[in-house]
């Protein structure tokens, strides 16, 4: 199948909705009152629906100022907790996708809140070391655990430098639809992937729009024109554990 | 040279008591397997921080030792030593044997056990785990082939070739083992290449030391002879390569102090770790390396057997240290996300690990080890694998 | 040879033994009636209902693969998209337990005896449109929905057609 055009990128920090996308649906939405009373906007968008996948053209990625990232939020780990259906009470064997790490340069005292998830590497050692090849990376760079082939020997786990992965370790119920997830198999951080099909900014950047200090930019780092290469070209930012060169996908300003 | 009669071990009542309590032993960790199947890891130790445990511990432990119980089928065939043929049978069981024991328990402690298939077909060959799937379960073919040209009197004059073979298999198959770990550079107690030749020499003295026990067991319990010349031959082995391990331990960790990034790490297991640091030094030097050497050389006790069995049961044991402080100690060490600095957050970074063994791991664990045992005797009582006698030439 | 009708008789007794299975799926299904399955909401399946009888498995591995790997979703032809059409609240107004015959999947894989673990995972009850963060707009609210498998009838597509993801490869795997 051809991969014309890029799928239509979700940009920016969750007001903008993609323009195409806009002029998309509106159409549909026309068309499906004329044509066929009965069919739903979505299933006529559905049926002439985009059908590319993700694209190699495409490279997700995450830019963190965290400057503009307060001790006291946790509107990201909230907002990832709620949509995706993970809870962590407090116990070691609780997953966390996405946590706050409170840094601190222990000669200046400078202080930073960083949240840390998954870093979408590039050269991935989760994807290098899984014996299955459960653990992989996406064209457009998102990596992901393929839930169906993993045998829960938590290797990614030992060859993760982020500690962006969990284990279940017991058996869960009440999973959201758009997230499976389940006992004896490694999850984390999808980057929101059934979001990003659907056109959408990851859950924590959405939140961290609206109800956090707007530290979080997402978009796609292959386009010269979206607003996280133009803040990634403006301000200088890095990658954690750079010296590993994994060229992780998230990236980070103002570091301490 | 007089010529080799093989008998299989006669079943007293005292082997099927053995047999019984290993059985026993091998459901309780089938059932420690099910529970952690059915209710899931929550009833382990194990958690996001301490991803493998007790049960990583004993498979690594017994897939080492299983290459290295097969040391004295090599000395026998590929180098020629005719003074170990006898042995050469016994050495290539007790290499599948420990093995089949290690590889049960990996697999039963997997989230997915129920997925083993999906593991034998699927493959991604940048993982040096699927590395090890393959030459874990032909290490078991390899060995099996060289058995039976072994036992095979029409066979037997290829026994070097096969030898050879299952010789250089090991050798390979140790190199993955180590590598699950060295090539880890996420964290810092792991992250170097020697730990693939360092696994070799765990292999060669966790192997050689069971090898020995289990020889002085069966002989002891089936009356069979078993001559001083060749026990002092195997003792001064196993001397040499607790020596060896004592070597590639200060090699390795006279490397890691000299690298500013493996610092923390170092301290950690050195002297800052607590129970890992007397672990190391009490468990892997001490009990693994040098009280053997002084069991089996200090002057008063170079003629006496029961050092000769103590000094194993001490590498044994000291080994056992070793890999549970190389598989435990490396995770409880946090990851160094952010270096220099001082982190915390609610998922333990920059917090060691805490790691404490449950029942059921163990019994995992040690089911494995009753299992190699069981296969082990059994096969002695089915299969021709001991020499009638083993007493030095001319008596 | 004395032995001979010990050994006989044990072999017969073990091949017994090896084809029990057999022995006691006939007589456990004598007479007992087909399974009921429960209605779904919608007037069309995705595909003719005779083809998906013996093939949805196979709809299903490659949307999963698509899905997983590729990104390419498919509101109706997804698992979430099944289970928002074919599982119903019954009388109560309560959801069917996932273990129960009253559960769609269940009422057929139950009578053959095989057993699916997709429900370790997937959510086995159709989404509610909960997957929005709280504080997204409208526009937000609707695409989301749309990633959940919207319950919406669509003409069916028949075997073989012309879907575009038909003409894709299988998933390179299977299970064993």
């Amino acid at each position: 199948m051809a991969m014309t055009g890029r799928p239509a990128a979700p940009r920016g920090t969750g007001h903008e909705v993609d323009e195409d996308r806009r002029r998309f649906l509106g159409t549909a939405a026309l068309s499906a009152l004329v044509v066929a009373p009965g069919v739903s906007l979505l299933a006529f968008a559905e049926g002439q629906g985009r059908k590319q996948g993700a694209s190699a053209r495409t490279r997700w990625g995450l830019l963190i100022d965290t400057t503009k990232c307060k001790s006291s939020c946790t509107a990201c780990v909230t907002a990832c907790s709620s949509y995706n259906g993970w809870k962590n009470e407090g116990r070691p064997t609780d997953p966390q996708w996405i946590r706050k790490v409170q840094v601190t340069d222990p000669e200046t005292g400078v202080s930073r809140s960083v949240p840390v998830m998954c870093q979408h590497c590039a050269k991935a050692p989760c994807v290098e070391v899984c014996p299955t090849g459960a653990s992989f990376k996406r064209a457009d760079g998102i990596v992901l655990v393929d839930r169906h082939i993993c045998i829960g020997c938590r290797y990614c786990m030992m060859a993760c430098p982020y500690k962006a992965r969990s284990f279940v370790s017991e058996e869960i119920s009440g999973q959201k639809p758009w997230a499976p997830r389940g006992k004896g198999t490694v999850e984390g951080c999808t980057l929101c992937v059934d979001r990003i099909d659907a056109g959408q900014v990851p859950a924590c950047v959405q939140a961290c729009a609206h109800e956090g200090g707007r530290a979080m930019t997402f978009g796609d780092l292959k386009d010269p024109a979206s607003e996280i290469s133009r803040a990634l070209a403006e301000f200088p930012s890095v990658q954690l554990r750079a010296d590993l060169m994994l060229d992780p996908g998230v990236q980070y300003q103002g570091l301490p | 040279m007089r010529a080799i009669h093989y008998r299989e071990i006669d079943g007293s009542g005292g082997f099927w008591a053995l047999v019984g309590l290993l059985a026993l032993l091998l459901a309780a960790g089938l059932t420690a397997a099910y529970f952690m199947e059915h209710i899931g890891h929550i009833i382990t130790g194990m958690s996001n921080q301490v991803v493998w445990g007790m049960p990583h511990v004993f498979a690594v432990f017994l897939i080492v030792a299983a290459s290295g119980a097969l040391n004295t089928a090599s000395i026998a065939s590929v180098f020629g030593r005719v003074a170990y043929k006898p042995l050469a049978r016994l050495s290539g069981l007790l290499a599948i044997a420990l093995l089949i024991g290690g590889l049960a328990i990996l697999v039963l402690d997997l989230g997915r056990p129920d997925r083993l298939g999906v593991a034998m077909t699927h493959y991604n060959f940048r993982s040096i785990f699927a590395w090890n799937i393959l030459l874990y379960t032909g290490f078991i073919a390899v060995t099996g082939w060289y058995l039976w040209v072994m036992m095979e009197q029409r066979l037997n004059r290829h026994s070097r070739m096969v030898g050879t073979v299952a010789f250089l298999w090991r050798l390979i198959l140790t190199t993955g083992t180590g590598s699950i770990f060295g090539l880890l550079v996420a964290r810092q107690p792991y992250d170097e290449a020697i730990m693939a030749p360092m696994f070799i020499v765990m292999s060669l003295a966790f192997g050689l030391a069971i090898f020995i026990l289990v020889l002085m067991a069966a002989c002891r319990a089936g009356a069979r002879p078993l001559g001083d010349e060749t026990l002092m031959r195997l003792k001064n082995l196993l001397g040499a390569f607790a020596a060896g391990l004592l070597y590639f331990l200060l090699v390795f960790h006279l490397t890691k102090l000299y690298e500013a990034k493996f610092s923390g790490a170092e301290a950690f297991i050195l002297w800052r770790g607590g129970p890992y640091t007397v672990l190391f030094w009490f468990g892997a030097v001490f009990l693994g390396g040098v009280l053997p050497m002084l069991l089996f050389w200090l002057p008063p006790m170079r003629r006496s057997r029961a050092a000769v069995g103590w000094g194993s049961v001490s590498v044994v044991v000291g080994g056992l240290a070793l890999v549970y402080d190389v598989v435990i100690g490396g995770q409880a060490w946090p990851l160094s996300i952010f270096p220099g600095m001082q982190v915390s957050s609610s998922f333990y970074d920059g917090v060691v690990g805490y790691y404490a063994p449950s029942l059921p791991e163990c019994a995992l664990g040690l089911g494995g080890c009753a299992l190699a045992v069981l296969i082990t005797l059994l096969a002695l009582k089915l299969l021709p694998f001991l020499p009638e006698t083993l007493a030095d030439e001319g008596n | 040879m004395r032995d001979r009708p010990v050994i006989l008789a044990g072999l017969a007794l073990l091949l017994l033994l090896l084809t029990a299975p057999f022995w006691l799926g006939a007589v456990a299904h004598t007479g007992s009636a087909l399974p009921a399955i429960p209605r779904a909401k919608g007037a069309h399946c995705v595909r003719p209902v005779a083809w998906m009888r013996k093939n949805h498995m196979k709809l299903l591995m490659r949307v999963r693969y698509e899905a997983v790997h590729e990104g390419i979703r498919n509101r109706q032809e997804s698992l979430p998209g099944c289970i928002s059409c074919h599982v119903s609240r019954l009388a109560d107004g309560k959801y069917p337990s996932v273990t129960s015959s009253k559960f769609f999947c269940n009422a057929c894989h139950q009578y053959v005896g095989v057993r699916i673990d997709c429900f370790s995972c997937h959510s086995n009850r159709p989404g509610s449109g909960a997957g929005t963060v709280a504080q997204s707009g409208g526009e937000a609210r609707l695409v989301a929905l749309a990633a959940i498998g919207n319950p919406a009838i669509v003409p069916p597509r028949v075997a073989g057609g012309s879907s575009t993801a038909r003409r894709r490869r299988e998933a390179p795997w299977r299970w064993p």
